[in-house]
């Protein structure tokens, strides 16, 4: 028998039509799988209280969830962001946090870059117009040539760098700030380094790349969008809370700045009520950035093996709250329960 | 993305300098996830790729035409987007600009259209602006313009170019 056999695997949550790619790494090791549609704290309790790992996207793992967890000794995010996760508490109980950062960067740069050229070249506008019965190439109102621009890039993490690669290839001129990234890292990349202020006033197209945390949620207000030139677009594929979007309605109603294209709102599913999703010069994405079939079955697989590792007594690859190796509370090596 | 492409009038080494791969008009339409239509409107052109043409592309694929609308067979394109032949099609240029707006092809869901406007920008407009203005200068300098289109006028012994101006009172 695998020594593995009697750990318990909990996916609390999860939007795909079959788990063929779960039960395909769990069964073979005698993996006890279950899946559930969590949506509130009960419910995670319910299915994962005695759980030996955890395997989550959105479902709500407060400190007080993660407090409750007897046994848990990773949990592996379905995906780069774990902002439904409190890492302090799982931290302080001796859970692994593992999350797939680098899962998705293409397709969210891809994303990213086909918002910024869909604003670029009225695209989403042209195509509301002729739906509408006009043609007209004016339609969309003046637009400038892309080769020439400037992209100004808030945060220059995997997936900002991989945007800039992508605008360099139309002619653009890429600014960005970061304040965990050196300005020699920047330049090796053919990107400007900027302060942060620079950023807003110089971009024709400003691209967000930051993760929400306390300081970056609704870091972008009234002020930053009035540091902005009125011909600017502003493109959003991180997450919706780091723009503050009553401002951001305000801003696009009366012309502080020209347009913006949003794959993250704060609340998702938006209340669709919202003036904000009526504007004509916003586009709006469902939160689709990261997803293709491919990015999907990558993660889904990277996320089941990071499990499989721990049980097998390997730390995993990417760690979220690395100082919990060192609290040596870490649960790592405890032994499944006996199950009968 | 790796590039295929088919060009009657361009040599394999302009491909190879490009890093694109020279294929066969078939293979592109075969090969391609997105294929993206750069011809000029001429008598072999027009409306050159219909039914069998779109037949020969993945299902999952996407046409993209930016070039002149009537290249492609529009009706041939509206039953192959309606049925699945192809995935969806974005287009800047119609069969008819501007279109009967009571075309299905319109209404499609796969379908994204623009109304011909992929030349625009305010600089395009103002270069080109400035560019046939300057071409007029040119000639009335007694200099050959940049681009002639009718370039075989140069050898007809009818060109106009040295006339001298008539005199206005």
């Amino acid at each position: 028998m695998n020594p593995e056999s009697k750990f318990n695997v909990v996916l609390t949550d999860y939007g795909w039509p079959d788990l063929n790619i779960e039960h395909g790494i769990f069964a073979p090791l005698g993996i006890n799988f279950t899946a559930a549609h969590c949506s509130d704290e009960e419910e995670v309790l319910r299915v994962a209280e005695d759980a030996d790992a955890i395997i989550t996207g959105y479902a709500p793992l407060s400190g007080k969830v993660i407090r409750s967890l007897r046994r848990c000794r990773i949990i592996s995010m379905n995906g780069a962001g774990f902002d439904n996760v409190d890492p302090e508490a799982a931290t302080e109980v001796g859970i692994l946090l593992v999350n797939c950062p680098d899962y998705c960067f293409e397709e969210v740069a891809d994303h990213a870059m086909a918002l910024i050229l869909s604003c670029a070249r009225g695209i989403f506008q042209y195509d509301r117009r002729v739906r509408s019965k006009i043609w007209d190439y004016k339609s969309a109102g003046p637009r400038e040539r892309i080769r020439g621009s400037i992209l100004g890039l808030l945060g220059f993490g995997r997936v900002a760098q991989a945007v800039a690669a992508r605008a360099a290839s139309f002619g653009m001129k890429v600014i960005a700030s970061d304040p965990f990234v050196p300005d020699e890292f920047l330049k090796t990349r053919g990107v400007q380094p900027a302060t942060r202020q620079e950023v807003f006033a110089a971009a024709d197209y400003l691209s967000i790349h930051v993760p929400l945390s306390p300081d970056t949620r609704k870091s972008i207000g009234k002020e930053e969008l009035s540091g902005m030139k009125a011909s600017a677009f502003i493109i959003n594929t991180c997450r919706g809370a780091v723009i503050d979007e009553q401002a951001l309605y305000g801003a696009l109603k009366n012309g502080t700045v020209r347009g913006a294209a949003l794959d993250v709102l704060e609340e998702e599913p938006p209340d669709f009520d919202y003036p904000l999703l009526s504007l004509d010069n916003l586009l709006v994405t469902p939160h689709a950035a990261f997803y293709s079939e491919d990015a999907m079955a990558e993660v889904r697989t990277r996320a089941a093996q990071q499990v499989v590792k721990v049980f097998k007594g390997e730390l995993p690859d990417h760690i979220v709250n690395r100082s919990v190796l060192e609290t040596g509370k870490l649960r790592m090596n405890v032994l499944p329960a006996q199950r009968s | 993305m790796r590039v295929v492409a088919c060009d009657p009038f361009i040599t394999s080494d302009v491909f190879q300098a490009r890093g694109v791969q020279h294929a066969t008009r078939q293979e592109t339409f075969a090969m391609a996830d997105y294929l993206s239509v750069h011809v000029p409107l001429t008598r072999e052109t027009r409306k050159s790729i219909g039914i069998q043409e779109l037949s020969m592309m993945k299902r999952s694929a996407f046409v993209i035409n930016t070039c002149r609308g009537a290249v492609i067979d529009e009706k041939a394109l509206y039953e192959a987007l309606k049925i699945g032949i192809v995935r969806g099609a974005a287009l800047d240029v119609l069969e008819d600009e501007p279109p009967d707006f009571a075309n299905p092809l319109l209404s499609l869901d796969n379908v994204l259209v623009t109304p011909h406007a992929a030349f625009y920008s305010e600089d395009s407009m103002a270069e080109v602006r400035s560019r046939s203005a300057q071409e007029v200068i040119k000639i009335f300098k007694g200099e050959l313009p940049d681009r002639i289109v009718n370039s075989k006028i140069v050898e007809s012994g009818k060109f106009r170019m040295t006339a001298a101006s008539v005199s206005r009172s």
